[in-house]
């Protein structure tokens, strides 16, 4: 397995200073694979807890959004697993893909888990989790 | 017709290959987020491949 497009890392840089992102997929099940998204600490561990508050949120889903892209294009039998660390994370992660669904849906098909069910992706249901793969 | 944010060239070309770039699958952070989507699989159970296409 080709594994240069399983990581990736970006900056985010503001006001707050310049916080170390990493997105990670590491397969769970056969072709599924969790992403994880955290800034690095100072002792170089990941972590989801902290806040940069650089007013960029919408960049950094934003270039979420192409490392799944990436992903994908290396491995286009996969699924990608997103949930977030909190129901408001989740809530973010949404509102993200109800932003962009017109080209979304060009290129992936998107289900999300609702009350435990898997449903086709739609804006404005609360989700609990995404799953995303390649059309 | 609507261009996909993700069919520009330059944003395939966004990321570049860091053979030094620190491995972060053995991070704790990262094996404790893979065991909560394990564990969600197996109390949800994983959703067909063809249920985009069924619905539409």
């Amino acid at each position: 397995m080709d594994t240069t497009r399983t990581e990736f890392e970006f900056y985010s840089e503001g006001p707050r200073g310049r916080t170390l992102k990493i997105v990670v997929y590491l397969e769970v099940e056969e072709d599924y694979f969790n992403l994880s998204f955290g800034d690095v600490d100072s002792f170089g561990k990941l972590n989801d807890a902290a806040r940069s508050d650089n007013g960029d949120t919408g960049k950094i889903l934003m270039t979420v959004g192409h490392t799944v892209f990436n992903f994908l294009e290396a491995f286009p039998g996969a699924r990608v697993y997103i949930e977030g660390s909190t129901p408001s994370r989740t809530r973010l992660y949404q509102m993200a893909i109800s932003r962009r669904w017109d080209e979304i849906t060009l290129c992936f098909d998107v289900v999300g888990r609702i009350q435990g069910d898997w449903a086709p992706f739609e804006s404005g249901r609360n989700f609990e989790a995404f799953l995303i793969s390649k059309k | 017709m609507t261009m996909s944010i993700f069919s520009k060239k330059k944003f395939r070309d966004r990321f570049t290959v860091d053979p030094d770039m620190k491995s972060h699958k053995s991070d704790p952070f990262v094996l404790e987020k893979a065991e909560r989507a394990r564990e969600s699989f197996k109390k949800y159970g994983l959703p067909p491949r063809n249920l985009n296409k069924k619905e539409s």
